[in-house]
Formats: C-alpha cells, sequence, structure tokens
C-alpha cells in the first residue's frame, strides 16, 4: 500500500482578520489523497473549504493571520512545522492551486508567458526566449490553440475559458505532486466548466497527480472525485466514496445538498427544495453539531453534544446523532451512547 | 450650520456609519479625538491672537525698537526682533491677519465659482458639463504661479487681487468636488423622485442638492485655505505678494532670508507658525473627509 | 487636482478586428495621439493668444509706463509695434506663431538679446534641476511606499505616513529656507545659493544642485509615496497577487516585478503633472537658490515687465504642459495593456 500524497491530521485553523475577530474556521479536519487521486471537498459558501486548500498551501490573504495545528502532510513532509524556506520552495513545485476566478487571478499587466512560468522563474533564472518557449508548451498542454501567440498575450486578451486554462497550466509548471483546485470552474460558463474539468481529469490520470477539487456543486463530482468529503461548518460532516455518498447519504445534510441537485431524470415540475438557514457564525463557539440549527431531524442533544462519528459503509463516515442510514458492523459506543439520550 | 443627512461623495475617501438624521443634527456625541482638539486650539489661538492682539495698547508691528535689532527671543520680545527691531510675534500675529484675508477672498470666489460651475456641470451634464470641464483642465494646465505674478506685476500686488485670483484657480477643484457630489446624488433617489414629481429645479437645488453639496464644499475649503496661505506665501517670497505695511507670513519669511545666519528666527520662527497652521488645517480637512465630509 | 487624470477618449480608434494584426495597435496609438494633438492645439492657441494679451491687461499704456512721460509719439509707436499693440490681439498671436515656427520669439526688452538663446541657456539648467528631483522624490517614495504597504500598520508604515502628513504641510519656500540655514548656515556644507554649468565642473555643479533638488524632490517624495502606497495596498489585495504567492514568488519580486507596475499608474500621472507644473515650481526654488534656468528668467522678466520675454516663458510652459499630458497618456498604455486596447 502507497502512503498517500496529501495527509491532513486532526487540523484546526483559526483566522484572526483585521478588524480584530477570531474565526475558528477549521475543527479536526482529517482527510488523504492518493497519487492520481480526486477527492472531491463540497460544501456552501463559509463552510471553510476554501480556508482548507489554503492552510495546506499556506498562503492567506495578507490581512488575515491564520494559526493552524495538527498535520499537514505531503508526501509524509509535516508542511504546518517546515521552516519557511523549505514551505516556499514547495509553493508551486509540490503542491499548487488552481483559483476560481480566472478573471482575477491573473496579473493584467504581465504577460502570460511570465507569470505561467512563474513557478520555474522563482527559482532560476530563465531567458526572454526559454521562457516563451516554455510557456508555449505548457500551454499547448492545457489545448490553448496558437500557444505561441497566447504566450506574448496580455491576460485580457484571452477569454475566461482561455484563461482558466493559462491559470492551470501555470499551476502544473512546476510538476507539483498535489493540485488544489478551488471552485475552478464556477466563474466560467457552463459549456466550458466541462472541458476544463476534463483537462485537470486528463493531467490527474497521465501525471499521477493527487487532486482536491473543491466546489459548491456536489453534481460536478460525479464520475470525477473518487470520494467526497462534504464540508458544514468548517468540519467534515461526511465523507466517503462517492457513490456511496450521493446514493445513501448518511448525513441529514449531504441529503439536504442532493436534495437541491437539479436532474435530468425525475419529475419535470419539482421545486429544487433550497437547504433552509443560513451557515453558522463561526466567531461564536461551537457547541454540539454545526448543523443542528437548520436540521430537520435535530433534537436536543444535536446542539449540546457534539455527534459521534457514524460508520455508514466502507470507508464512507458522517458525524451524526440521527444519521440517516444503518451502521454497518458492531455499533460503536457513541451510537449507543446517542440512542440512551433519546 | 445643519446638515440632514451625511452626503457620500466621490471624494470622501471612507464613508462613515450613515447616522440618523436626527443624530447627524445633534454635535458628535464621541469626543473629539486629541489630534482635532490640539489642531482645533492651534487655529482658535490663531485666530484670537490675530483678532484680538491688535486692539491691545502696544501692539505696533511697525514700531522699531532700535534698541535692540536682531535680538534672538527671550522676555520682552518672545519671538525676537527682526534687522529693524520690530517684534517677530507682533509682525506674525498681523501676518495672520492678511495671509487669512487673501485666504478668505480665495475661498470666496472658489467656492462662489466652483460651486456654481460644479452644481451647473453635475446637474445640466451633457454639452455643459463638456464644456465646463474643458475650461477647467485649461485652468489646470497653465502655470498659475506665474500667471498670478504676470497680473500682480501688472495691476499692483493688492488684496483684492492676490486673493480673487489664487481664488480663480481654486475654482477647478472646487468645481470637480461639487459636480462629483451633484453626479452621486441625481443618481440616488429621492432627487430623482423629486424632479417626477415636478418639484421645481431651483426648489430641489435648495432643498436637496446644496445642502449636501455645502459641507463637502466646505469641508475642502479647508485645503483651499491651505492652499492660499502657501500661495500667498510663495508670492511674497518671490516680491509678488502684498506689500508692506501689510506683512504677511510670506513677505515677513522672505524678509528675514538675507539675515539666516545671524538672526534665523526673524524667517523660522513665522515658517513655523505658517507651518503648524497648514498643518492643522490639513489635518480638520482630512478628519472632516473621512468622516463623510459631514460639516 | 490632475488634468491627464483620464485617458483621453477623443480620437476614435480604428475598429478592432478578430484577429489584430500588428499593424492595428500602432493605428490605435496614432490615431489617439492625433486626437490628443488636435485638443493641444486649441490649448496652445488660446495660451498664446492669452500671453499676447497680457500687455494689454495693464492699466494705460504699456509703452507709457515702460519709456516713461517724456516718451515721444514715434518711440511710443516703435514700442507698440515691437509689442504686437499697434494690431488686434488675434493678428498678433497669428504673427508670433508665425515667427515662432520659424525660430523667432522676438527680442528681449530688456537685454535685447534674442529670446531663443536666452531659453537656449536657461532650459537644461531648469531640466537638470527638474530630473534631479524626481530622482530624489521616486528615490525616496520608491521603497518607502513599497515597505509600508507590504506592511500596512506597521511601525515604519506608521511614521512614514504621519511624516508624510507633516512633511505636506511644509511649502516649499520653507523648506529651501530651512535646508539652507541648515546645510550652508550651520554645517557650511553646500553653497546657499548659485549655479556651475555641469560643463564647466560637474562636482560643482552637483554640490550647487543638492539643495535645490532636494527642496522640490522632498515635498514631491511625500505626495508620491501617499499615493503610490494606497495603490500597492489595494494592488496586493489583488487574487494575482495571492496567485503569484502560490507559486512561491518571493516578497522582494512580488513587490517588484508584480505589484509595482499595476499599481504606477497615479505615480505616472503625478510626475507627467510634475513636468508641467514644474514651471511654476521652478520659479520659487530657483529665486531661492538664484539658480539661472527658466524659472528666474521668468521672474526677472515679469518683474521688469519684459512682455517678449514672459510671452514666450508662458507659451514655452504651455507647450511642456500638453506635451507631457500627451507622453503620460502614452506611457499610460506601456504601464497598462489593457488601455492600450480599450475600444472606446
Amino acid at each position: 500500500m502507497t502512503s498517500p500524497v496529501l495527509e491532513v491530521r486532526s487540523l484546526d485553523t483559526t483566522l484572526h482578520t483585521p478588524d480584530g475577530r477570531t474565526l475558528h474556521v477549521l475543527h479536526g479536519i482529517d482527510l488523504s489523497i492518493d497519487a492520481g487521486e480526486c477527492l472531491g471537498v463540497v460544501g456552501e459558501s463559509g463552510s471553510g473549504k476554501s480556508v482548507l486548500a489554503r492552510t495546506v498551501l499556506g498562503v492567506h490573504p495578507r490581512a488575515t493571520r491564520a494559526t493552524a495545528t495538527g498535520q499537514v502532510l505531503l508526501n509524509g513532509e509535516d508542511l504546518l512545522t517546515a521552516a519557511p524556506r523549505r514551505r516556499a520552495e514547495l509553493l508551486g513545485t509540490g503542491v499548487a492551486m488552481v483559483h476560481q476566478d480566472p478573471m482575477t487571478s491573473l496579473n493584467p499587466v504581465v504577460r502570460i508567458a511570465d507569470q505561467v512560468t512563474e513557478s520555474l522563474t522563482n527559482r532560476r533564472r530563465m531567458r526572454r526566449r526559454e521562457r516563451l518557449r516554455t510557456a508555449a508548451e505548457l500551454l499547448a498542454a492545457v489545448d490553448v490553440p496558437d500557444p505561441a501567440r497566447r504566450a506574448r498575450a496580455y491576460p485580457h486578451e484571452l477569454s475566461g475559458g482561455l484563461r482558466q486554462r493559462v491559470g492551470i497550466a501555470a499551476a502544473l509548471a512546476g510538476s507539483p505532486a498535489l493540485l488544489l483546485a478551488d471552485e475552478p470552474t464556477t466563474a466560467l460558463d457552463v459549456t466550458v466548466q466541462r472541458t476544463v474539468l476534463d483537462l485537470l481529469d486528463r493531467h490527474r490520470g497521465t501525471r499521477g497527480l493527487a487532486t482536491l477539487l473543491i466546489t459548491h456543486d456536489i453534481g460536478l463530482l460525479y464520475g470525477r472525485a473518487r470520494r467526497i468529503a462534504v464540508m458544514y461548518g468548517g468540519r467534515i460532516v461526511e465523507t466517503g466514496p462517492t457513490e456511496a455518498v450521493t446514493e445513501a447519504p448518511a448525513h441529514p445534510y449531504t441529503a439536504a445538498l442532493l436534495r437541491s441537485v437539479p436532474r435530468v431524470t425525475g419529475p419535470l415540475r419539482r421545486v429544487l427544495p433550497a437547504v433552509a438557514g443560513s451557515p453558522p457564525d463561526l466567531s461564536r463557539p461551537a457547541v454540539g453539531c454545526p448543523f443542528a440549527p437548520r436540521c430537520e431531524r435535530a433534537e436536543a442533544v444535536c446542539s449540546t453534544e457534539a455527534p459521534p462519528l457514524h460508520r455508514a459503509g466502507d470507508g464512507h463516515t458522517a458525524a451524526c446523532h440521527f444519521p440517516l442510514t444503518l451502521p454497518i458492523g458492531p455499533a460503536s459506543a457513541s451510537v449507543s451512547k446517542a440512542q440512551e439520550t433519546v | 450650520m445643519s446638515v440632514a443627512e451625511p452626503a457620500t461623495t466621490a471624494t470622501s475617501a471612507t464613508t462613515g456609519p450613515t447616522a440618523p438624521p436626527a443624530a447627524a443634527r445633534r454635535p458628535t456625541a464621541r469626543r473629539p479625538a486629541p489630534g482635532v482638539l490640539a489642531a482645533g486650539a492651534w487655529l482658535a489661538l490663531v485666530a484670537l491672537a490675530a483678532l484680538l492682539l491688535p486692539l491691545l495698547p502696544g501692539f505696533d508691528p511697525l514700531h522699531g525698537d532700535f534698541a535692540h535689532p536682531s535680538a534672538a527671543p527671550g522676555p520682552g520680545h518672545w519671538l525676537g526682533t527682526d534687522a529693524a527691531g520690530r517684534d517677530v510675534l507682533q509682525r506674525t500675529v498681523a501676518g495672520a491677519r492678511a495671509s487669512f484675508a487673501v485666504a478668505g477672498l480665495t475661498i470666496a470666489v472658489g467656492l462662489l465659482g466652483g460651486g456654481a460651475l460644479g452644481l451647473a456641470a453635475g446637474w445640466f451634464r451633457g454639452p455643459v458639463d463638456k464644456a465646463i470641464g474643458f475650461a477647467t483642465d485649461l485652468l489646470m494646465s497653465v502655470p498659475s504661479l506665474i500667471l498670478v505674478m504676470i497680473t500682480v506685476a501688472l495691476r499692483g500686488p493688492s488684496l483684492t487681487v492676490i486673493g480673487s485670483l489664487i481664488g480663480l484657480f481654486t475654482v477647478p477643484h472646487f468645481t470637480r468636488v461639487v459636480r462629483a457630489v451633484v453626479l452621486s446624488l441625481s443618481e440616488r433617489g429621492f432627487v430623482q423622485a423629486a424632479r417626477m414629481i415636478g418639484t421645481a429645479p431651483l426648489r430641489i437645488l435648495r432643498r436637496e442638492v446644496v445642502p449636501h453639496v455645502a459641507p463637502v464644499a466646505l469641508t475642502f475649503a479647508f485645503t483651499a485655505t491651505t492652499v492660499a496661505i502657501v500661495a500667498e506665501g510663495s508670492l511674497s517670497f518671490l516680491g509678488f505678494g502684498l506689500r508692506p505695511p501689510e506683512p504677511s507670513w510670506g513677505g515677513i519669511i522672505a524678509e528675514g532670508r538675507t539675515t539666516l545666519g545671524s538672526a534665523p528666527w526673524i524667517s523660522l520662527a513665522p515658517a513655523a507658525v505658517l507651518c503648524l497652521t497648514v498643518l492643522a488645517l490639513n489635518y480638520l480637512g482630512e478628519q472632516l473627509r473621512s468622516k463623510g465630509g459631514r460639516g | 487636482m490632475t488634468p491627464a487624470h483620464a485617458p483621453a477618449r477623443t480620437a476614435a480608434a480604428p475598429a478592432r478586428t478578430t484577429a489584430p494584426t500588428a499593424l492595428a495597435p500602432v493605428l490605435r496609438t496614432a490615431g489617439r495621439v492625433a486626437g490628443r494633438a488636435g485638443r493641444a492645439a486649441a490649448v496652445l492657441l488660446l495660451v498664446t493668444v492669452s500671453a499676447l494679451a497680457l500687455p494689454h491687461l495693464m492699466p494705460g499704456s504699456p509703452a507709457l509706463a515702460a519709456l516713461g512721460p517724456t516718451a515721444t509719439p514715434e518711440q511710443v509707436t516703435a514700442y507698440e509695434a515691437k509689442l504686437g499693440l499697434d494690431d488686434n490681439v488675434l493678428v498678433a498671436a497669428w504673427r508670433w506663431l508665425g515667427d515662432a515656427l520659424h525660430g523667432d520669439l522676438g527680442h528681449s526688452l530688456s537685454t535685447g538679446a534674442a529670446v531663443t538663446t536666452e531659453l537656449a541657456d536657461r532650459i537644461p539648467v531648469t531640466l537638470e534641476l527638474f530630473v534631479a528631483a524626481q530622482l530624489v522624490a521616486l528615490g525616496l517614495a520608491l521603497p518607502v511606499a513599497l515597505y509600508s504597504a507590504w506592511r500596512p500598520g506597521g511601525a515604519v508604515d506608521r511614521i512614514a505616513t504621519a511624516g508624510a502628513f507633516v512633511w505636506l504641510a511644509v511649502p516649499g519656500f520653507v523648506l529651501g529656507l530651512v535646508l539652507i540655514w541648515l546645510a550652508a548656515v550651520q554645517l557650511r556644507i553646500l553653497p546657499a545659493t548659485g549655479w556651475t554649468p555641469f560643463t564647466e565642473d560637474p562636482f560643482e555643479n552637483l554640490r550647487h544642485l543638492v539643495l535645490p533638488a532636494l527642496t522640490l524632490g522632498l515635498t514631491e517624495a511625500a505626495v508620491f509615496a501617499r499615493t503610490l502606497r494606497g495603490q500597492l495596498i489595494d494592488t496586493l489585495d489583488q487574487t494575482y497577487v495571492a496567485a503569484a504567492r502560490s507559486r512561491g514568488m518571493g516578497t522582494v519580486r512580488l513587490l517588484l516585478r508584480r505589484a509595482l507596475r499595476p499599481s504606477s499608474l497615479p505615480l505616472v500621472t503625478l510626475v507627467g503633472i510634475g513636468i508641467g507644473m514644474s514651471l511654476g515650481g521652478s520659479v520659487l526654488v530657483e529665486s531661492l537658490f538664484a539658480v539661472p534656468g527658466v524659472g528666474t528668467l521668468a521672474a526677472t522678466a515679469i518683474a521688469g515687465r519684459d512682455f517678449p520675454v514672459v510671452q514666450a516663458v508662458v507659451v514655452v510652459s504651455a507647450v511642456g504642459v500638453v506635451a507631457a499630458t500627451v507622453a503620460v497618456d502614452l506611457l499610460y498604455r506601456t504601464v497598462d495593456p489593457r488601455i492600450a486596447d480599450e475600444r472606446r
């Protein structure tokens, strides 16, 4: 059995915002991604999924200060305790990120070639001709037509889809082992979304790239992510193989998310139910289950006690007092405890 | 001055929280920052001195104490005396009168001219706005100091000429500030609503627009005051400012430059007063601006 | 306060084709320059006419004022002909412009020398002073702004911001006096006034350059630093800066190679205005330090009512302003490629 490319163990992240607030954004995150594997992280905005990516990367918005505890192991090396120099070294070459909005994530006054090759030129000098040539190769690898000309262009001369390909090319330039893709297609036209995701899949396959694909759209993950982690309120509330999680969700939140996905099959005049309520306020200390205030199955215990881990299947777990599926295997102590309180 | 509502303008860097109208009419409940107090106190001191000291019997900035020419600061002459034995403090106080007189005229011209042009540009838009824009651009692209110098050379260094000309060159800036407010106002609902129900334009201007424009324009008047003080100082320094016996700050500072080696206080004392005054005005202007232009 | 704030949209750019040829940007730029030039010509014409109208501003007869009450009618007529007072202002302006195109700006009333030679002697001095002042200003403002913006609210930033605010309250003539008092009177390390041409003695030239250049440059440095800091802070909050950081770009490279350029548009504007307004500033500083540049020429000519010189200086400075505006406009396009491709 090979060791995973990324392994995150009981990661807690706290953000200190410039206006003096302290937000406990991530609570006890555990996950792992193997080489060539795609883990889909699903959650609504405010669930902490972007902060998760930034914590793994170690780059936060300039104004916020972040403290993280736990372990973030990249090929067995803990990034949280690594020296700043080593972390900087791994940026782009060990772990790379594809940003959400290609309109804002490319520098408007810097030529495409210079941005695409950044992961390389940050380590060694490259002549202009070499930069242009390398950039053209990188752009060709992400199916940018006429790459030599595009390398000389400025971002505003490219369409949104092309810009996101440029973003992917820039992320792949340093041959990273792990790719963090934070809503890589949210800002794109629906028609372009698919091709960009296919492109990511292709490189994941050919390069053996471990991919953390973050999205609010659980539908995107069918057929792409082998496993899914559903985040809510800074916690992974359910995780498991994609089929198991989507077909038999154990957590009420996952079920609510799935109900809000439009389906081609099924009755035509179906009103898509929205998940009622809004995400929790992260500046307050969390007690009990974060989803309890919005959960239709919630009872008194949900807002006072942290939910136990419920094993719904092989590698499929959910943190819930009252899961939607029956537990498999021997009932855990916490489950029976939950039943006692009922 | 009563202001119905804090105006949101393009000029204000940060817009203060929208206070309910009642709160805006009352003086701010919070205590002003120490910096504001200090700046206000300094300006009050300078203004009071300029107004009241000349009423004292011993006050005569033109009287030369020939026994003590170029005396260092000390008792009797707190800021020393100049080469003719005149008291530097008294001359600085007298200079404040001249400098503020120029500034007053500057603001009057700038507010009236810029206010009218800015209102017209923002209200009528279209060709009127374009024409006013071209005129202000033109005015801003001429070397203002040189033009004032030429005019002073030709028409004589009177307070009227200097004050109104400096005022003329602040008109473009006032115009821009006012125009920006009017434009932002007309995009807001109540002006459009007033127009639609057929309120007479003048009434809208008086009731809705002017109350919003006034605080912003008056805030900019702080900046214009410093511009006038510095410009008049520069003119005096070049020999194109107010002539004695009405010494302005610039004139007094210029007079002392020949004795900078032996009696630096003749120049540097009034220079310090000038700088502190400009600093205080800038600071108050900045504070007002950052509070959303509330007057 | 920025005449060149908005890039001109007067010129109609050639229609953008789907596949822009190499010629298209050149044509677009040419079109813009032509539009700018038309506007500039209008401004210059207005300024010239106003400059030629200057003697009319004088109460009474300028000729009598200059020649004294004992002047003969012939002398008065000759004087008025020299100033173009015998004609309509527009005719005089037309004639003046025609002569100017042939390199004739008239002769000084006080020295009799050709105005062109006077200007040729003095323009290099003013330019040298201006360039030195910009170097001082940028040399101070760039590092301060970069560091302040990288650590906003930090010790350096707070001191620099407060310092710049206080500094801006010090007018140029006061700063110049204080510098003279410090460097020339107290420390006796630099000459207070005077000038040595560079061609005569480079070292002496430099010594005479320091104080006037500091006087002009230090005030500008505060303005530059304030403006650049604000822009840099905005830029550093952009996603593309975070993206560059996520590719392992170091702080220094990030600031200099990625953040500085998109932040420098207002700075370009400021330097441009500086070129245009340098004449006003140089009048003051050159007079204070007795530097024989265009500024002192203007001050002396104005005081002596030497109209031909005054008119030439006014028009030349207007040309400078217009040229600076055009230069800023073109530089905008180099700094930010998006402006070059703007289709309006």
